[in-house]
């Protein structure tokens, strides 16, 4: 169940400066969650949302147009908290939505609407149906061949610590095979129906309510694949700052596509890294500091986190070329002296015999 | 035979300096006049300050039936710079729960008659350290840490191409994470619009002001916008939610309450928000730009109280104090009494 508060709580974490606000609040309601997992073959999380809104009182809003029409409009957001059950990222997770909400009459939702020991029934819902990949799912982790630990955490509790879903059940189709399965936190209820291939926990509260569950399965055909992205990148150029003991490197990104990109760089002492996004094409300079007097560094560049590029750069110095240059230049500039003092004599000379 | 010694004398020379210029570049380090810089983290002027503190949380049941009802109450935590004690509550606590970020929450069992109200106190002792730190020469990240702690959030759109070009313009010639923090935080500094409002990210606090970005926002949008900012360029950091005592006073009490006209706050209410940097050997390191007009890196006074933190939560946390699902939050109280050392 979750509330619906739509003004007070970025009120109550604000405000620096000295000042009295009066805000009107408006009105508020709550919602039961009941929520399916089902595993399938292949590794796909078909996840069913069904939401029944209801006041204070008890009483179902589902009839109250605009009520739906806020649950309704809210879908995008419900997706995403619905991949935060399965992963870190959303943004990386591969999904799809096989229903987008609509109002079911004959679903029911299970929801304790403030009656100590009671849930409530209520006729209808809002239906939701998101199937999700757990292959690009941080919480999908591989164990041995077939079998997969799955970690899923309710996110509604995590982000309000009072919500939680009111029915939870999780479910295994096809050749799915369940080998365990556990829930955090120590306190929460275990679930009360527990028969053949359905897991199923009633939450009176949030207290009985688990805040995540962690399953080991046995999924036939999973198929990790990996996005191949073409990032390409060069060190062009590197330069060492003697007055502040800075190494700089231009990083160029010589692939098509712009991105992240990080450039490690391993001193005998420690590892260091920076961040840094560029265009196709697009070339920077990044410093690091040096903290070790000899030895070698090695510089690394990621993309997407394959090493793309490593050169060694040696510590120890090698004068020799710096020799030859200063020697080049002293007879370069001997040369010039002679030419000019010679130069200069001449027309000394041209001079004195015109005068004589 | 002298044209010859010029351009041989001028093309030598050219040719000497060429190789003189190359040689000097890092793949061959002349060694005369190197110097290695140690990397140094230290705390100077650290100095305790502990406080009292009484949360009074006033809770009514608006219905005609008793409702019994699970309670939450958030308190400061322990964390760098930061002691909390617990020292006594009013009503036995069911348990103790911790948000995704390490957030510390007391869970209460209450009911409440119907129309009737009830008191939830809490008191703790929480001792601030204040401190200045001194860095020098911080070194930047590992990979792994850059990699899994600097990516964006809800609030922090790290792939979005302005922070991306407005990170560089600031802080990529820093040589150090810290001196990159600092450029950032005077950016901020320098062109914040201060305005009390909701928290929108910091997708939308940058806005174009006669031209120039801006950062239009309270010190959620300043510390979603240095936390954006410092993480495209990939130093690990994050927010921290709690309350700043706007009065240097033995006791301070500051309030909201629930009226019939919505929410009112006492005129030294304090809720706040602010960033952090991880700097390897000395931890998170705080960073406050609205005290004053200069950017505070690890300049932490004894008027910041954290409740709670924000760095790997997708959607942000929530820090509101006391929250119940049926029965209504109508006052917060909060009492910071000095403890003489």
């Amino acid at each position: 169940m979750r509330i619906i508060k739509n003004i007070a709580l970025s009120i109550l974490i604000l405000i620096l400066v000295s000042s009295t606000i009066r805000i009107r609040p408006q009105q508020n309601f709550l919602i039961g969650l009941n929520m399916v997992i089902e595993f399938t073959d292949g590794g796909i999380a078909r996840t069913t949302l069904k939401q029944h809104p209801f006041d204070f009182n008890g009483v179902s809003l589902l009839s109250n147009e605009d009520v739906v029409k806020e649950i309704m409009s809210d879908e995008e957001s419900i997706v995403e908290l619905i991949l935060l059950f399965f992963t870190s990222n959303p943004s990386k997770a591969k999904y799809r939505v096989v229903s987008h909400i609509f109002l079911d009459d004959n679903e029911e939702v299970f929801s304790n609407t403030g009656k100590p020991g009671i849930m409530d029934r209520f006729k209808g819902a809002l239906v939701l149906v998101v199937d999700v990949f757990l292959n690009s799912t941080s919480g999908f982790m591989k164990i041995d061949e077939d079998t997969y630990q799955v970690f899923i955490s309710d996110y509604f509790t995590l982000r309000s610590p009072g919500s939680w879903i009111d029915v939870m059940e999780i479910r295994f189709s096809g050749n799915v095979e369940m080998l365990n399965f556990s829930a955090e936190p120590a306190w929460a209820k275990p679930p009360l129906v527990l028969e053949g291939n359905v897991l199923k926990w009633f939450n009176l509260n949030e207290a009985d309510a688990p805040d995540s569950y962690v399953l080991t399965l046995k999924i036939p055909g999973v198929v990790f694949s990996n996005v191949i992205r073409n990032l390409r990148a060069e060190v062009s150029r590197s330069f060492f700052s003697n007055i502040d003991s800075t190494l700089w490197l231009n990083v160029k990104n010589t692939g098509m596509e712009g991105g992240f990109f990080i450039v490690s760089l391993l001193e005998p002492c420690c590892e260091q890294a920076r961040k840094i996004f560029l265009k196709p094409g697009e070339e920077a300079s990044i410093g690091f500091p040096i903290h070790v007097s000899e030895g070698e560094v090695i510089v690394r560049v990621f993309g997407d986190g394959n090493k793309l590029v490593e050169k060694t750069i040696p510590l120890k110095s090698f004068p020799l070329l710096s020799l030859l240059g200063f020697v080049l230049t002293i007879i370069g500039t001997l040369m010039l002296h002679v030419h000019i003092s010679e130069r200069l004599k001449k027309q000394g000379m041209q001079a004195l015999t015109k005068e004589q | 035979m002298q044209s010859i010694k010029l351009i041989a004398g001028i093309v030598l020379a050219l040719i000497g300096i060429a190789i003189l210029f190359w040689s000097l570049q890092l793949e061959y380090l002349p060694y005369s006049s190197r110097e290695v810089f140690k990397f140094r983290a230290e705390f100077l002027d650290k100095k305790n300050h502990t406080y009292v503190l009484s949360q009074c949380f006033l809770l009514k049941n608006p219905f005609n039936n008793t409702v019994s009802d699970l309670v939450y109450t958030w308190l400061p935590v322990n964390a760098s710079n930061q002691f909390v004690k617990l020292i006594k509550t009013n009503v036995e606590p069911l348990h103790k729960k911790s948000g995704e970020d390490g957030v510390e929450i007391l869970v209460f069992n209450i009911t409440i008659p119907a129309g009737e109200t009830a008191w939830i106190n809490t008191t703790l002792q929480v001792t601030v350290e204040s401190y200045n730190v001194l860095i020098e020469n911080a070194p930047w990240l590992p990979f792994s840490e850059v990699e899994d702690n600097t990516g964006g959030k809800r609030y922090w759109a790290v792939e979005n191409e302005t922070y991306v070009s407005l990170a560089k313009e600031i802080g990529l010639n820093a040589r150090d994470p810290v001196s990159a923090s600092r450029a950032i935080g005077e950016w901020i500094v320098y062109n914040k619009i201060y305005r009390p409002m909701p928290r929108r990210g910091a997708e939308q606090a940058l806005i174009i002001d006669n031209g120039r970005l801006k950062v239009y926002g309270d010190c959620e949008e300043v510390a979603d916008v240095f936390v954006t900012l410092t993480r495209v360029l990939g130093i690990r950091s994050r927010v921290v939610h709690g309350i700043y005592l706007l009065e240097d006073k033995e006791i301070v009490t500051m309030w909201i309450k629930m009226t019939d006209q919505g929410l009112e706050l006492s005129d030294n209410w304090g809720g706040h928000a602010w960033p952090q940097i991880y700097v390897p050997d000395m931890g998170w390191v705080d960073v406050e730009l609205l005290e004053g007009d200069v950017a505070k890196i690890g300049d932490f006074s004894k008027y910041h109280i954290k409740y709670g933190f924000e760095e790997k939560s997708f959607l942000g946390s929530t820090v509101s104090y006391c929250r119940a699902m049926f029965l209504e939050t109508n006052a917060l109280y909060f009492t910071f009494r000095r403890v003489l050392s």
